[in-house]
């Protein structure tokens, strides 16, 4: 399971997820990080899909352990667009998931000086509203 | 008689800033200068390809008719800044076949006097709710510019790639820039001034990335026999592959290396020849980390040796390897699409037409488009003789 926070108001802009990605945030929405993985050929992928893209079987979801690594990140430090533009700096990143799969999200709750790749990060979730979630990043606690 | 395609005539519009003209404008004016270029007249044409912006999403047809033209052959492959180096397969097979005889290849933009210069750390702004691919990098605040600066960390991890090598790539194209009149920036720039110059997105700084303004490009395509009696040495197209790895950059499969290890592979098969053959490049620079890439996938030195061979100087005026003769997309001109571009740079260099930049000797030329965010990789090889 990974924590789920409401304190900070959304303010990121209006999600109107389709079919498919509406499950990805509303499993955040219950603590829960997911990601498919393909019964016929095991390929685990993200974002998801109505086929799997290694095998085109129908894959299924699998829920993750929350833990990752970054793959790659950056420190953005000019945005033009509210409300990203009063937030630099921030850390933009790739998280490597144990379970195959390679997401965006933002690294927090870190001094942005000390974002590094192969760092270990933990998964949490920041309510958009009674429904959906958006996943984020902040560093492993052990 | 010979089918085989060569380029006869080029021409560009105004830039880098052009207040005076909008997207139409810019095509039919570079239209105008590469069939003055060549002899052709405007009813000879009767095959077009054109791409266009999302912010421009019906620019091919309108600019058809703005033309007047009625094409027996047409393709609007979208691909991003690549969409040139992605249609020029097509037009060769319809030239070859005799599905066309003279292809117009064009495109422009009034993006800087439309857009301002906030394209590279903007992004969308979506009125209504987030859907699709988007809802997975919107929201984190991704850019163009972090896109590609994901890229450059990973560079730096797996290889130890350096800013300063980054840099080079910039100071290099400036040079170039120097002595194009037209280019946007032309003050002589040195590693210290792009390192000093603002972060935009670690490691990228704001001169790591290109210029934002208007412009447009326009060449022409047709039968070695019809490219004969014009009014310029037809310029022979050697090799022509495209290949892709994801749209958006949160599905790049690997953060170091581009699709251009295949476009590459097939273009130099194609002509017959190696990276060592070829004595001019001219590459999507949209970013410093864009040419490095480019620059060890298509072979002209090892995986994660980018920075190295940057530093040793063969992209510079006199080096082994000039790249981006007309100052790039870097510091001269880049008006959302620069695939266009990169041929008629390199069509000038074969002619021997480059003036203070010409490359001595210059027989092949690699042009290596880059679309999407380091998605879609086009690659043409031209040469001044048919091999």
């Amino acid at each position: 399971m990974i924590d789920v926070i409401a304190d900070q108001p959304w303010n990121r802009g209006p999600m109107d997820p389709g079919p498919i990605d509406r499950e990805y945030f509303e499993a955040a929405a219950q603590g829960r990080l997911i990601i498919q993985k393909c019964t016929n050929c095991g390929n685990t992928q993200f974002p998801p899909k109505t086929l799997c893209v290694s095998c085109g079987q129908t894959p299924e979801w699998i829920e993750t352990s929350g833990k990752g690594q970054v793959h790659t990140f950056t420190i953005v430090r000019r945005h033009g667009i509210e409300p990203f533009s009063g937030l630099p700096p921030f850390v933009l990143a790739m998280i490597d998931l144990p379970e195959g799969a390679r997401l965006m999200g933002n690294v927090t709750d870190i001094d942005v000086e000390d974002v590094h790749v192969g760092q270990n990060v933990e998964a949490y979730a920041w309510r958009i509203n009674e429904t959906l979630a958006l996943p984020l990043w902040r560093p492993a606690q052990n | 008689m010979s089918r085989e395609p060569v380029i006869v005539g080029i021409g560009l519009s105004d830039y880098p800033k052009a207040p005076h003209l909008d997207s139409l404008m810019h095509i039919s004016q570079a239209t105008q200068r590469a069939l003055e270029d060549c002899g052709l007249a405007l009813s000879d044409i009767d095959g077009f390809a054109c791409a266009t912006m999302p912010t421009d999403p019906e620019l091919h047809v309108e600019a058809i008719e703005h033309l007047g033209l009625t094409p027996r052959w047409l393709n609007t492959t979208y691909t991003g800044g690549s969409a040139a180096q992605f249609q020029i397969p097509d037009a060769i097979a319809a030239i070859r076949e005799g599905r066309a005889e003279a292809i117009l290849f064009a495109y422009g933009s009034d993006f800087l006097s439309r857009y301002g210069r906030t394209l590279g750390t903007g992004g969308l702004t979506v009125e209504d709710g987030l859907s699709g691919p988007l809802l997975y990098e919107q929201p984190y605040g991704s850019t163009i510019a972090t896109c590609y600066a994901l890229a450059a960390t990973r560079h730096m991890a797996e290889y130890g790639t350096r800013p300063e090598q980054l840099a080079e790539i910039a100071v290099g194209v400036r040079e170039f820039a120097s002595m194009n009149p037209n280019a946007m920036y032309r003050e002589p720039l040195t590693v210290d001034d792009v390192l000093a110059s603002p972060m935009i997105a670690d490691p990228l700084h704001l001169l790591d990335c290109c210029v934002v303004s208007d412009g447009g490009a326009a060449f022409i395509i047709t039968t070695e026999e019809r490219g004969k009696d014009l009014q310029q040495s037809p310029i022979h197209i050697l090799g022509a592959a495209g290949a892709n790895s994801h749209w958006h950059i949160h599905s790049m499969p690997n953060f170091s290396t581009t699709a251009g290890t295949a476009s590459s592979t097939e273009a130099y098969q194609q002509a017959g020849v190696q990276p060592e053959d070829i004595d001019t490049i001219q590459f999507y620079d949209s970013f410093t980390i864009t040419a490095l890439l480019l620059l060890e996938d298509h072979g002209f030195c090892g995986k994660g040796e980018g920075g190295g061979f940057v530093e040793e100087g063969h992209l510079r005026k006199g080096g082994s390897l000039p790249m981006n003769t007309d100052g790039g997309s870097l510091s001269s001109c880049h008006s959302g699409m620069r695939g266009t571009m990169l041929i008629t740079e390199a069509v000038r260099q074969l002619r021997g037409h480059g003036g203070d930049s010409q490359v001595p000797d210059c027989e092949l030329a690699l042009a290596a488009g880059c679309g999407g965010l380091l998605s879609y990789i086009g690659t043409t090889i031209l040469g001044r003789d048919r091999r």
